[in-house]
């Protein structure tokens, strides 16, 4: 400050403005701060009126009146200046041409202002430009709310959009397939919670889809990179197959892969979207049924065992295997196509029927046996099991041939009735024997008792009778014991068969009977006779029985005749021996064969004839019976051999 | 023991034992009378008084009937069972007397409702002691249903 005293005061002789504030520093500082200050502004006001007329605004009207006014204002600036510079500097000279000049701006323009104030005031826009500035402020005013609006809205749309966006990710992430989404630059942007869980691999296990192909397709990695690849070009949604995929833990899965593109990411790259379906156990099961199919195919093939299903509403089986036809002879188009009840035996439908009804009854599985009808006409026996298939009229039913066990069955049951037969006929030998032997016996010791009283009593002729019982008891008990080896000896004992001729043979018996065969008996014996095969010795005895039994039984008949035929009828010979003695009572037609059976107790004999004669013939495979008219009608013998061939 | 007159029924095959009941029976003095029929149909002829026995005067129905079992056309069984189905003899007694000692045959004659089933002895003494008893029995002690 001392400087600024001493200068100006030297240089001109005047004292410094400050003075008169006594170099009082806030009065002065006051004055110096506000004169600049206001000096500046008054600059600025000036240069922006210039600049605004000459630059922006050169339609305005009277833009020389914004530059006097401006020029005006900057000279007010100066004067402002200088009035600070004069608290320092005592250049009043300077400062009053300065004043003086703006003094002559300033009453420039107020005298130029005076003619020019009625043409400003004549103006037609200015009321009109603040009309029009109100409606603008207003239309703005309505534009501006349109816009807050809108902004909302947008706002509003945009928490929507951010709502729905968070609701499809929570469906993505939550569904139950696994879903990835993946970036063009490979990035995986999202994995959900199925995919996290089949997989094993969280987002951070596979950042990126080589990662992920890597670790589940392993050395198939980049086969799989190149179908990746051509996902981001996709347009629409794709099927993509099926992969191996191998989890985190190692295992094998097959997944089935769809794609589809999800537009762009806010940052521009393309994304897609991938999803899996787990196929492993779909396809696990698949191929067990596979497996299971192909060997119930080859089962049913191999199977000696009919396997069938039958519809027992609509009476037909549906299908059948090949059995059918090696069992059967039956196509199985043949097997299928025919009522199934037509097949079977007439007298096996009603309980086959019976126990379908029981399947439909609800009773699970049932057996039966049943003949079937074969290709050749012929019926086999057939034994089934059969169960119900559940809520359906359909049965499952199996069934093997059994004829041959039902062969053997029978075979069984001939021969248990053949070995029965054998017993009752042992049984009954033996009762008869015991019987018809002890008779003798009997008489012999009672005759031997009552000889020793008739003797002791001397009673000659009761005596003679005795020992006549006696000796006809001791000769029917030879007889009987004869006849009974000789019967025994049949088919126990038998000799090798040989041809015989029939005539020849019944010339010899008639030869053998000379003695007992009375003259006016007349033989009637057709002259060709077959040639037999036989065991000679037994069909010898057996002629033998035969023609002596016409000739005992023939009564007191005046022209005996005895009738001896062979009568061929298809495979059988019958051969007949007729005579027309006494005959028979139908009632002991039967009867008579049994052993030791005799109608009349007047005529001798042991009753053994016909029953030896009977044995002979079953021995020969034949079969021996009678006819007689009745008593005094005569009787026919009628008899069979069984056709037996030489080497046999 | 009445003094009414005896009659029986023989029914045997068997000429010899017929001689033999008959000449115990003699013996002993116990029957007036012994009709003898060598099979199961003149048994059967005599006790329905058919054919040659249609005479009621001479063929009476005999107190007792001696059945033998095994016999020519008609079996004694059979004959039992006839005399049983029939109204007019089902009272009548019959004993089996037969040489058969099988059980069957015993079984079967009660069965038919034989009154008794008697086996000849082979012993002569035994047979002999068998037709005392036999005839004391039915002739002597035995009380009819119809007398």
């Amino acid at each position: 400050m001392d400087m600024n005293e001493n200068g100006a005061v030297l240089q001109s002789g005047f004292m410094p403005h400050g003075y008169c504030f006594s170099w009082n520093e806030p009065l002065l500082w006051m004055h110096v701060s506000a004169d600049v200050l206001t000096g500046l502004a008054y600059f600025f006001i000036a240069a922006y009126l210039v600049f605004f007329i000459l630059k922006k605004r050169e339609e305005i009207p009277f833009n020389w009146v914004f530059i006097l006014f401006g020029t005006f204002i900057f000279c007010c600036g100066l004067t402002h200046f200088m009035g600070a510079v004069t608290i320092f500097y005592p250049f009043y000279w300077e400062a009053g041409v300065l004043k003086t000049v703006n003094a002559a701006v300033s009453a420039a323009t107020a005298i130029v202002l005076i003619p020019l104030l009625p043409r400003l005031l004549a103006l037609p826009g200015l009321q009109k430009a603040l009309n029009d500035n109100v409606n603008l402020s207003q239309q703005l005013q309505l534009k501006i709310s349109a816009l807050e609006t809108e902004v909302n809205q947008r706002k509003q749309a945009e928490k929507l959009l951010k709502e729905s966006e968070s609701q499809l990710r929570s469906v993505v992430f939550n569904a139950p397939f696994p879903m990835m989404i993946h970036a063009e630059d490979h990035q995986v942007v999202m994995l959900n919670s199925a995919w996290e869980k089949v997989s094993g691999y969280t987002i951070e296990d596979i950042p990126t889809t080589h990662v992920w192909t890597e670790k589940a397709y392993g050395k198939r990695m980049a086969l799989v990179e190149e179908d990746i690849k051509q996902l981001y070009a996709l347009t629409e949604s794709v099927y993509e197959g099926e992969y191996v995929v191998t989890t985190k833990q190692g295992e094998k899965k097959i997944w089935e892969f769809m794609s589809a593109p999800l537009g762009y990411s806010a940052d521009g790259r393309r994304l897609v979207i991938s999803m899996a379906m787990d196929i492993t156990q779909r396809r696990d099961t698949e191929d067990k049924l596979q497996t299971i199919t192909e060997r119930m195919d080859s089962t049913n093939k191999i199977s000696p065992a009919i396997i069938s299903v039958a519809n027992v509403t609509s009476g037909f089986f549906t299908e059948c295997n090949q059995a059918v036809t090696n069992i059967l002879g039956l196509s199985i188009e043949e097997f299928t196509s025919t009522p199934f009840i037509k097949l079977i035996h007439p007298d096996d439908r009603q309980r086959t029927n019976d126990e379908i009804n029981k399947l439909k009854e609800g009773v699970d599985s049932i057996s039966l046996q049943n003949r079937f009808l074969c290709k050749n006409g012929e019926y086999k026996w057939l034994g089934w099991q059969a169960s119900r298939i559940n809520g359906d009229d359909s049965i499952y039913a199996v069934a093997t041939d059994i004829s041959s066990i039902k062969k053997s069955e029978q075979q069984r049951e001939q021969l248990i009735s053949t070995l029965e037969g054998k017993n009752t006929e042992i049984e009954n030998f033996t009762y008869t024997v015991s019987h018809d032997l002890k008779g003798p016996l009997i008489s012999i010791q009672g005759f031997v008792g009552m000889l020793r009283k008739d003797a002791a009593a001397g009673n000659q002729r009761r005596v003679d009778e005795d020992v006549e019982q006696i000796t006809m008891a001791v000769i029917a008990m030879n007889t009987l014991l004869n006849e009974l080896l000789e019967f025994s000896r049949v088919g126990r004992l038998d000799n090798a068969y040989e041809e015989a001729s029939m005539n020849v043979l019944i010339g010899e018996v008639i030869h053998l009977l000379a003695g007992s065969v009375p003259n006016k008996l007349k033989f009637d014996i057709q002259p060709q006779l077959p040639v037999l095969f036989v065991d000679r010795p037994r069909i010898l005895a057996l002629f033998q029985n035969l023609i002596e039994n016409a000739v005992k039984f023939m009564g007191d008949q005046v022209e005996p005749f005895i009738e001896i035929q062979a009568d061929s009828k298809g495979d059988v010979t019958i051969y007949s021996i007729k005579d027309n003695g006494i005959g028979i009572a139908e009632a002991y037609h039967d009867k008579v064969f049994g052993m030791f059976e005799h109608l009349d107790p007047g005529i001798e004999g042991t009753g053994m004839g016909l029953a030896l004669a009977k044995r002979i013939v079953e021995m020969h495979g034949g079969r021996i019976w009678l006819e007689s008219e009745g008593e005094g009608c005569g009787t026919t013998l009628f008899f069979t051999l069984a056709k037996k061939e030489e080497g046999e | 023991m009445n003094g009414e007159a005896m009659n029986i029924l023989l029914v045997e095959d068997n000429m010899a034992h017929a001689e033999l009941v008959k000449r115990s029976f003699e013996e002993h003095s116990l029957a007036n009378k012994i009709q003898h029929v060598r099979d199961g149909e003149e048994a059967l002829n005599y006790l329905f008084q058919r054919e040659k026995y249609a005479d009621a005067e001479s063929y009476p129905l005999p107190h007792v009937v001696l059945l033998d079992l095994r016999l020519p056309r008609v079996d004694g069984l059979e004959v039992l069972k006839q005399i049983r189905m029939s109204e007019k003899t089902k009272k009548l007694p019959v004993v089996v007397l037969t040489t058969s000692a099988a059980e069957t045959d015993a079984a079967r004659a009660y069965e038919f409702h034989a009154n008794s089933y008697l086996v000849k002895p082979l012993d002569f003494d035994q047979f002999s002691s068998l037709m005392k008893d036999l005839g004391f029995y039915w002739l002597a002690w035995n009380h009819f249903p119809w007398s």
